[in-house]
């Protein structure tokens, strides 16, 4: 399939033009709408997971005609890159039900999962850890470390940005961020070796230059080729130069990419419905336009940063299930990617909420990440944790896609509500508060809130969770 | 007839429609009714619009094609006003940015359009923006205040990098500055020395209302 990408790019030269501002509220705008009523696709907040086919082949239908009657605007050339049916039907056929990332020893082999797909690798079939937010370089080795104790964790995107380096702080463009990526690239590898690991994939992509991010991809001793890095769409339906050289940068490196379909749920892509359906066309046109290695949802409540709300969770779920029921690719991580709380109680209940609707849809969990990616110091292995855990409960139970929408609409009950009056990232602990920094453990009372929510899964939803420790 | 002009101009801006925006206005115009009346009207429309988007039943698309409706239609109040020698009181100007280094602009975008609705005059730079051109919009809009935004915590330093522009060119005291973005909170917008901080567009207002002491 690699390949076909390079015909579409050259369409960011050929396009119609459009301005920008027209084609957010001329074009993308007015249509997406069409299409929620046209195929009456309607956000339930009581129907987070999905369960109702018919509405998520709706979903389908509204986000191929999409792509179809809006495509996607080059923010550098000012055009419109637009595809056919044909071409989308041969992504379809020939985009790959099999990803691989890491290399030797640690090389993790996903292939497709669908709904309910028990008996299909193991449940869930893939455990992302994420570093987000900035990490102080003095635990950032801990931090790292954290996550490749764990051994339910498949990969990890170690994103944590580093504030300073040498003192300068380390500004897009400038020597200092190049520094910043050498150095977490460095420290990165050297965390993996020293847990056993060398050949365990990164995919963090930290940089805002690309220059930055090509230093570090040296294969002697930096970016390693079975690493990932970034190349997603712009909010809504948009792509740069920067991100498709970024994909052909990583492909030609050898390496990977991750995509994303994303909505701002309130500002761009309206609504959740609306949303819904923008993420299911983004990750179409990530398949299009970068033939991403895995693709994420990513839905974000605009006005407060939430990946976990009832709201965000229905785009996402919706969305990534209309691509996930109609396209046999091998990846789609599910939300929340990010959690709004700092480390404690909350933060693991929004994990477990997103465990539990990921895995009957066949999504990869994804855990760690605290305080909407924004404070100082808050992502740790155990969150990921407890993804890891609830998915494989949900797999023991067999829930249907119905008995977790049940599941969830009463988890995200108990944390929505800090949510809703903008308090969740205030929150919690940060790392050091979490854990014994050196030793690289989970202090005994974060443990005891960690196994407090395991046993409330048990106890209150049902769930098989298991309480020795033991995953 | 006042009341039916005043409300179709209302209509017009809630309904997005800035023909009829234009249109209505001109009506009052010629109807020799007061164009303050036509403004408040519209900026009522505007306060209901950003009502239903605190919760959720407006997004920002409808935002931005009723703020365009409302564009529309205030050159030919305006024009009025200063035809009968009327001015118009407003909270304040304000310079909006997301930081050099940053491309991320959703977050900024409705804390301008929220501001816009309460009243403030804001002139949105858009993203990627020095603290020299920052600071050249303030002074050729005569502005009260710079708002700046940053998403990533890499970008965040472009804030104080604003400060220590200000202070180095002794314009500190001239503008007041605002932060915030998804990477900000209270205590780097204290470490930094900044007016004011809000952790979304609805504490914005209050922020800018507070700091600018009008309203």
């Amino acid at each position: 399939m690699k390949g076909r990408f390079l015909d579409y790019w050259a369409r960011a030269e050929t396009g119609p033009i459009v301005l920008e501002k027209d084609f957010d509220l001329k074009r993308y705008w007015p249509r997406v709408n069409e299409l929620a009523r046209k195929y009456k696709v309607e956000y339930d907040p009581q129907h987070i997971v999905p369960t109702d086919d018919e509405q998520l082949d709706n979903v389908w239908r509204a986000a191929y005609e999409l792509v179809l009657d809006v495509g996607f605007l080059c923010q550098d050339t000012g055009r419109v890159i637009m595809f056919t049916p044909d071409e989308i039907e041969e992504m379809i056929d020939h985009i790959h039900p099999v990803g691989r990332v890491g290399m030797g020893e640690e090389e993790f082999t996903y292939t497709y999962k669908g709904f309910e797909d028990y008996d299909n690798q193991r449940n869930p079939h893939l455990v992302m850890g994420r570093v987000l937010g900035q990490i102080s370089p003095e635990i950032y080795s801990s931090v790292c470390m954290s996550y490749l104790k764990e051994p339910c964790i498949d990969f990890v995107h170690f994103q944590g940005i580093i504030p300073k380096v040498h003192g300068m702080p380390t500004k897009p463009g400038s020597p200092w961020e190049m520094l910043a990526e050498l150095q977490r690239v460095a420290l990165v590898r050297d965390a993996c070796r020293r847990a056993g690991k060398p050949g365990y994939s990164d995919g963090g992509t930290v940089p805002v230059r690309l220059q930055a991010q090509m230093a570090a991809d040296d294969p002697r001793w930096g970016t390693p080729a079975g690493d990932s890095r970034g190349a997603y769409m712009n909010p809504c339906m948009k792509t740069t130069y920067d991100w498709m050289c970024r994909a052909l940068h990583m492909y030609q490196y050898g390496g990977h990419t991750w995509g994303g379909g994303t909505a701002y749920v309130g500002g761009m892509s309206g609504g959740p419905k609306t949303s819904a359906i923008n993420i299911c066309a983004e990750m179409i046109g990530c398949a299009l336009l970068y033939e991403s290695s895995g693709i994420g949802t990513w839905a974000l409540d605009a006005i407060y940063f939430s990946n976990s709300s009832k709201q965000s969770l229905f785009a996402s779920w919706w969305g990534g299930g209309a691509f996930k029921k109609h396209v046999a690719y091998c990846c789609v991580i599910g939300a929340p990617i990010q959690m709004t709380y700092k480390l404690g109680k909350d933060y693991f209940w929004e994990h477990a909420a997103g465990a539990v609707g990921c895995a009957p849809l066949g999504f990869g969990v994804c855990g760690g990440a605290g305080c909407q990616s924004a404070g100082l110091d808050v992502s740790c292995g155990l969150g990921c944790r407890m993804s890891a855990e609830v998915g494989r409960a949900v797999g023991r139970a067999r829930l249907t896609r119905k008995e977790a929408n049940e599941i969830v609409i009463r988890i995200t009950d108990k944390y929505q509500p800090r949510i809703d009056d903008r308090t969740a990232h205030t929150i919690g602990l940060t790392y050091q508060e979490a854990y014994d920094v050196e030793e690289v453990r989970p202090k005994a009372e974060f443990m005891k809130t960690y196994n407090q929510v395991k046993s409330e899964l048990k106890e209150e939803f049902g769930l098989p969770m298991k309480l020795t420790g033991a995953i | 007839m006042t009341d039916t002009i005043v409300i179709k101009l209302h209509e017009a801006v809630l309904n997005m429609d800035d023909q009829g925006a234009e249109q209505a206005a001109k009506e009052l115009v010629t109807a020799g009714l007061d164009p303050l009346e036509g403004i408040r009207s519209m900026t009522s429309a505007m306060a209901e619009m950003g009502n239903k988007f605190e919760h959720g039943e407006a997004f920002v698309p409808e935002l931005l094609l009723a703020s365009d409706a409302l564009k529309r239609a205030m050159p030919v109040l305006e024009d009025e006003l200063k035809k009968r020698n009327v001015k118009r009181e407003k909270l304040g100007t304000i310079i909006a940015g997301t930081v050099k280094g940053d491309v991320h602009e959703v977050g900024k975008d409705i804390v301008v359009m929220m501001l816009s609705l309460a009243g403030f005059d804001v002139i949105n730079l858009g993203a990627d923006v020095s603290a020299s051109d920052f600071i050249a919009a303030a002074e050729s809009n005569k502005a009260d205040a710079i708002a700046m935004s940053s998403l990533m915590s890499t970008t965040m330093a472009g804030q104080r990098e604003l400060i220590d522009f200000l202070k180095q060119l002794g314009l500190r005291e001239k503008y007041k500055v605002f932060v915030g973005g998804g990477s900000v909170k209270q205590a780097w917008a204290d470490q930094i020395g900044a007016d004011g901080y809000a952790q979304d567009a609805i504490e914005a207002v209050s922020m800018a209302k507070k700091v600018l002491a009008r309203g």
